[in-house]
Formats: structure tokens, sequence, C-alpha cells
């Protein structure tokens, strides 16, 4: 059924896609710039017409799971096993009751739940009419009308324009859609984040091979030394006193510096994986991971400076979107320069052979040693940044769930990819925040997308592909690019 | 002074004494062959030579440079590169990526090179990836330059492993068994083809082969081991008719004569 119905829709766009077969990205970033821009301007008020409140969140995605918010999953388990004040007299029947009751709020979330509450279905019609009329219908029309000048354009530009233009545009999007300083920066601040744990995971789990279940540690390390850096010299805390510094000093450099240093502290803890993972591979060095994320948690639970289990209050409120993209960007050029050089293939050479890469010249504890140290290096600046964005932290956020999080992302995404990884990270924050309604059920969905993910697309997204960007460079512009060698795995227009 | 030199090299497994007093002395520009039935220790040579295994006993010297105790990049950065008897190419990387990083140990630029792309990096990417197309293109294998290792035939990965060995420009190649798994025909081309690199990249050659049609025609020496020990050593008409060697390999090949 889901097959034909794919069919019938990739028919119905066929001539579409025809059209737009080789179309440069710049053209897809004027025209979703179109209808960022149009959003600003009539988004408002088209959502009143369509009786939302409000604009919908991220694309209405939040707005479709909210009618069930109100599902409760407790009353089902809940009597068999009742807390010591409670007396229950009949648990199964009760616990059907439950079930029943949890049906009806289903079927009512489904379809109407009151005049203020509308269902999932009415909600679902309004979302996709929003999002077509102010996103997909405006950047069509702009793509369509604009296709043939821009292509012209750019093949005009040298290599430095293009890529210029591009990140300009890219940043117009970004800052135009979500720097509204609300839920959408929110959001893309997480994105930023999840995107630098799961490029930085993917390095040593996708491009070296290892198993490593224990990023969150890392993050830990970096939050908390980049925290107690900001807090001590720039910040009138608690638990620290007044600033050493001035605070004026604080950002931009303070910040800077405290992040890159919560980095090196993570990538000194990088060591503690690095070193055994000279001697042994595979399961063990997975036990090893997960040691030192519990080593690193355990140590934080027994420092009473930073607060011990209850955490660390007053962190300085710093990370912004820009900061956010500012170190994503650092992040992804830095693994995508280290996997594409000679010595970063030297990386790929010891998942797939370790023996004949040592045999064929490659210094293999010298590549492991990076590849776990940029690896846990980036975690850390990724740790950091998301202190400074929650003020608070404490040690219970970087356990193994955490780092589980991070699994997923990779392997959404796809062992060996930094295209996969992103684009892994950009749909699992936005899910996470679309399932925030449904609390608890988040932690069934999540492993459940795994399993299936396991099942029926064991290679993730791109495993071991790269998105092809088409930046609709002339020939000449694009040969000056040394590194070719992705050209053949890339994927192509369809 | 030789190029290779090897003296009462000895390795135990445990109690097996794999190698015993194996001594050989290895002059530049040289091809010769190593031979010798089933488990008689060939490929624990080679293993020795290249440091995946660290000898019980005796020195290997390179130019006068001790090589035991040294790790295996080492002495690959040294000169000395070589096949596998089983094919071990990294199979998810392309051709051409197999190739390159065969030179890792002409690298001299560090991660802060990579990470910013200094002149430094850009300059030695440069020339690593022209020495690997020249070498593809010597080989007549750049047609596959983008092609992951593990699609390709059988054949070819043979020949993309020696291509792989003269990434790092050794000076010394060992081939374990390159004709394993080859027809007549392809042998024929296989004789040609080692006779070829060594005369084009000035190497030296040693090589361990079951196939006695291409050791008997190509290597100008010969040694010949059984259990470990070294029984026979001379140039291939002396091999052919030595009793010893014949002893060796009765009901094993049968075609030595
Ligand atoms: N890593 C090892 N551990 C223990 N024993 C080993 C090991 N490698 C080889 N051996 C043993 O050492 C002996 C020599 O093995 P080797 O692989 O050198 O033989 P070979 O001459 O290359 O044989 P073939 O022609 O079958 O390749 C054999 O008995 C083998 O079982
Ligand atoms: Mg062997």
């Amino acid at each position: 059924m889901l097959s034909a119905i794919r069919n019938r829709f990739s028919r119905l766009v066929a001539p579409l896609r025809e059209r737009l077969q080789g179309t440069p990205l710049l053209v897809y970033q004027l025209g979703i710039l179109g209808a960022v821009v149009i959003e600003q301007w009539v988004g408002k008020d088209f959502a009143r017409t369509l009786a939302f409140r409000k604009i919908p969140k991220l694309f209405g995605i939040v707005d479709i799971f909210e009618p069930f918010s109100n599902l409760d999953f407790s009353g089902i388990l809940g009597p068999f096993f009742p807390s010591p004040s409670m007396t229950v007299s009949n648990p199964v029947s009760q616990s059907a009751g439950a079930i029943g009751d949890l049906i009806q709020t289903f079927v009512n979330a489904l379809f109407y739940q009151g005049r203020r509450d509308p269902g999932f279905f009415s909600v679902l019609i309004r979302v996709v009419v929003y999002d077509l009329v102010i996103y997909v219908l405006p950047t069509l029309i702009i793509v369509l009308l604009l296709r043939g000048v821009i292509t012209r354009f750019l093949r005009t530009l040298p290599r430095w324009a293009n890529i210029g233009i591009h990140l300009v545009l890219f940043y117009l999007i970004i800052v135009g859609w979500g720097g509204d300083g609300g839920t959408r920066e929110l959001v893309l601040i997480f994105m930023g984040i999840n995107i630098m744990l799961s490029v930085s995971l993917n390095l040593v789990n996708g491009y070296m091979g290892e198993f490593s279940v224990g990023h969150a540690g890392f993050m830990a390390v970096g939050a908390y030394v980049s925290s107690v850096i900001t807090m001590v010299l720039f910040a009138d805390t608690r638990v620290f006193g007044p600033p050493l510094l001035p605070p004026e000093w604080g950002l931009p450099f303070g910040f800077i510096i405290a992040l890159i240093a919560g980095g090196i502290a993570a990538a000194i803890a990088g060591l503690l994986v690095a070193f055994p993972s000279f001697r042994t591979r595979g399961d063990y060095l997975a036990i090893v991971t997960l040691a030192v994320n519990f080593i690193v948690q355990g140590v934080i639970n027994n420092l009473e400076v930073v607060g011990g289990p209850r955490g660390l209050n007053g962190v300085p409120l710093w990370t912004n979107l820009n900061w956010t993209l500012l170190f994503t960007l650092i992040s992804l050029g830095l693994i995508y320069n280290l996997v594409n050089s000679t010595f970063g293939k030297g990386i790929i050479a010891v998942r797939e052979d370790e023996i004949a890469a040592e045999l064929m010249g490659v210094n293999t504890r010298r590549v492991k040693l990076v590849a776990f140290l940029v690896s846990s290096f980036i975690a850390g600046m990724a740790g950091g940044l998301f202190a400074h964005q929650l003020a608070y932290v404490n040690p219970g956020v970087f356990g193994i769930l955490k780092s589980t999080e991070v699994l997923v992302m990779v392997y959404l995404g796809g062992m060996g990819s930094i295209s996969g990884s992103v684009i892994a990270a950009v749909i699992f924050t936005i899910l996470i925040e679309a399932l925030r309604p449904l609390a608890v059920l988040k932690w069934v969905v999540v492993p459940l997308i795994l399993i299936l993910l396991m099942i029926y697309r064991p290679q993730g997204l791109f495993g071991f592909r790269e998105l092809n960007l088409n930046l609709g460079m002339s020939r000449s512009a694009s040969r000056k690019k040394i590194v070719t060698s992705e050209a053949s795995d890339a994927i192509t227009g369809d | 002074m030789p190029l290779l030199e090897i003296s009462h090299l000895t390795h135990y497994f445990g109690g097996l004494r794999a190698v015993s007093d194996f001594n050989l002395s290895l002059e530049h520009g040289e091809l010769i062959g190593l031979i010798g039935p089933n488990g008689a220790g060939k490929t624990t040579i080679f293993n020795l030579v290249t440091g995946a295994y660290k000898a019980s006993e005796g020195s290997i010297k390179l130019e006068g440079q001790e090589l035991v105790g040294r790790s295996p990049h080492e002495i690959n950065s040294m000169g000395i590169s070589r096949t596998f008897q089983t094919i071990r190419l990294w199979g998810q990387m392309t051709v051409l990526d197999n190739v390159r990083v065969a030179h890792y140990h002409s690298i001299r630029y560090g991660l802060m090179d990579v990470f910013l792309q200094l002149p430094r990096y850009q300059k030695q990417e440069r020339e690593i990836e022209e020495h690997s197309r020249e070498l593809l293109r010597l080989f007549k294998l750049e047609h596959y330059a983008y092609e992951p290792a593990m699609n390709l035939p059988y054949g070819v990965q043979r020949r993309v492993e020696i291509l792989r060995a003269m990434g790092g420009r050794p000076k010394l190649l060992l081939l374990d068994e390159p004709a394993a798994g080859m027809n007549p025909n392809e042998i024929g081309e296989l004789m040609d083809f080692i006779h070829w690199i060594r005369d084009e990249f000035d190497l030296t050659i040693w090589l361990i082969e079951h196939q006695m049609r291409l050791v008997m025609n190509i290597c100008e020496r010969i040694k010949v081991l059984d259990f470990g020990e070294t029984i026979a050593e001379g140039v291939p008409e002396e091999i052919q008719n030595n009793p010893r060697v014949i002893e060796a390999y009765l009901g094993e090949q049968g075609e030595v004569a």
C-alpha cells in the first residue's frame, strides 16, 4: 500500500522533477529566502485565517502532535504496582478501565476535543495548507523563475565568490527564519549542538569503525570546564563569588577561550579512550567508552565545588544563534578537511583493515589518537555551548541516555558520512521537539526508530556516501579543488 | 653493502619453530624467489621482515640498519613494501584512495596544516595525488580510480595491491603468492609485469610462489623452505634437480621436475 502511494506521488511530481533537474543550490536558497520573507510579511495573518492562534511551530510538526498531549499511559501498569499509600482492590479491572479511557482520549485527540482544542486531522489539514502556501509554493515559483538567470550567473563567479554567496544566503535564511529569540532559535541552537555531536562521533564510529557509546561524557567535561571558566572569570555567582575579570571582557573573547578550553579538557579526557584503543578494539573498547562516560559522571557527582549532583547554577546565558552557527561550521570544516586528507584516509584504512594499514606505513596509533582527540574536542565544545544555553548544568544530563541520542543520530544519518550526520541531527532535533507533548513516549519512539532503521535501512540515510551539493560552478572554478576522490560515491540528482 | 641482510632468523609460535636459522643476503636489483610446501614458514618470514611479527632470534638489516624491534609502519617508511597472500585492500575505499594512503609515511604536514588547508598541506597533497595518478596510469588502472576496491574483479584487485605497495616508493617489494588464483594466461602476463615493474621502478623483488612456471622463469635465485628449515638454494636449474626439493614437494605439487 505504502509503495503504491509512493509510486503515485512520484508520478505526480515527475514532470516537476524533470524541470528542476540540475538546478543549483543557490536557486533553492533564494526560493527559501523568498518564503521566509513572505512568512514574515503575511505569515501571522494567514495563520489566523486558518484559525491558528499563532504561526504553527516548526512547520506545524509540533502542532500536529499537540492533541495527543493528554494521553495518560500510567493507568495501564500503575494498578499492578501501586504506591504504598494507594490501595488497589482489583488491578485488572482498574487497568482495563484505564485502557478504555486511553482509547477514548486517543479517539478524541484524532477528531475533536472541544471548541478550543482541535483534533489531529483538523490540525494536519490546516498545517499542510499553511506549509504549502507559505513555504512550498513561493519557493517553487521563485525557483522556476530564477533558474535560468542564476545558473548562468553562477558560471561567471570565481570559486571564493561562489562559496561566499552560498554562505551569505544560508546565513540570511537561518537568521530570517529562526532569529526570533524564541522556539525556533532554541531549536536551531540544539540542532547545531546535535550536529557537532553526531559529526564528531561519526569520526570515531563511522570513519574509524570503532564503537564509542559514551560521547556524552566528553560533552560533560567541556560543559563543566567552560562553565567554571566563564563563571569564575566573568560572572557574579553564588557558587564562585564576584568575577575576577571585568565582565565586559567575557564576550566575545572570554567565551571563545572558555569553549576552546572546554574542548581541550574533553580531548584530554579522550585520552582515556585513545590509549586503550591501541591495545583493544570492538566490543572491549566499547565497554571502555561506556566506563569513561560513567567515570566522568561519577567524578562530577563527587566534586562539591561544582555542586555535585545538584549541578551548577548561574552559567552565563551566552550561547545564541550566531555562536552556534560559528562553532558548528568550524567543527564541520575541521572534520571535512581531516577525512579528506591523506592522513584522514588513514583513519578509514584503520577501519577497513588495521593490520594492512600499519604494514602499508600508516602510523595507526597516531591516527587513532588524532581521531579520538578531535572527536572529543568537538564534543567538548558542543557541551560548552549547551551549558551556556541552559544556564544550568547537572551531571545527570550527560548520561548514557544522551550518549544514546547521539548514537541514534549517527546511525540514522549513516556511517562515514558528514552530510548524513548533519541531516540526521536536523531530523532528530525536530522530531524530539515534535514529540515533546508525548513526554515519556519519546523514549519509546526514539528506540523504535533505531530498530526500524536497523531492519529496513541498516546503512542509514547516507551510509559511506555524501550528499552532492550542486554549487553551479564553472569547470575551471571547481577544478581548483584538489581532493576529488569522493566524486564517484556522491549521490547525484536522483 | 647488501640491500637486505638476514642472519640466523628464527621464530617460534609457542612451541612451534616456524622459521629456523634463516639466512639471506639480497643485492640491489635482484629478483629472487622463496618456495616450499604449505606451512613451510614462507609468509612468516615476510611477516618478520615487515615487522608484523617480532623475530624470536636473529637479525634483519636493511642497508645496514636493524629492523627487528621496529614497528611495521617504520619499516615501511624505510623502504619495504608488500602484498598479501589473501588480498587485503581497503575494500570500501576507492582505488585512488588506497594508493594515496600508501603515501602516508611521506606526509610532513601537521594537523593544523590539514585543518587550515595551509600551503604546505596543499602542496604535499597535490604531490601525493599526482604520484598516485601517475602510478594508476602506468599500471593502466586509471579508469578504476574512483571504484571502491571491493567492487573490482579478483585479478584487478591483485594488481591494485601491487600498485598500492608501490605508493610508498619502496626499494624492496615483497610479493606473497602474486599468481594465486590466476589462469596460465594471466600468469604469463604477470611474469612480464613483474619484470617490467622491477626495471621501471629500479626495484628489488622477493616473491613467494607455488606456481613453479613463474618461479623458475623469472627468479634469478631461489630459496627452498621446508618446516622452517632452508633445504636448498641456488639458480632455478639447480633447484629443479635437487633431490631434497623433489622429496619435499612429492605429492604436494608434483610439477617441480
Ligand atoms: N600467527 C600464528 N600463530 C601460530 N602459528 C602460526 C601463525 N602463523 C603461522 N603459523 C604456523 O606457522 C607455520 C608456517 O606458516 P606460514 O603461514 O608461514 O606458512 P607458508 O609457508 O606461508 O604456507 P602457505 O604456502 O600455506 O602460505 C604453519 O605451521 C602455521 O600454522
Ligand atoms: Mg603463506
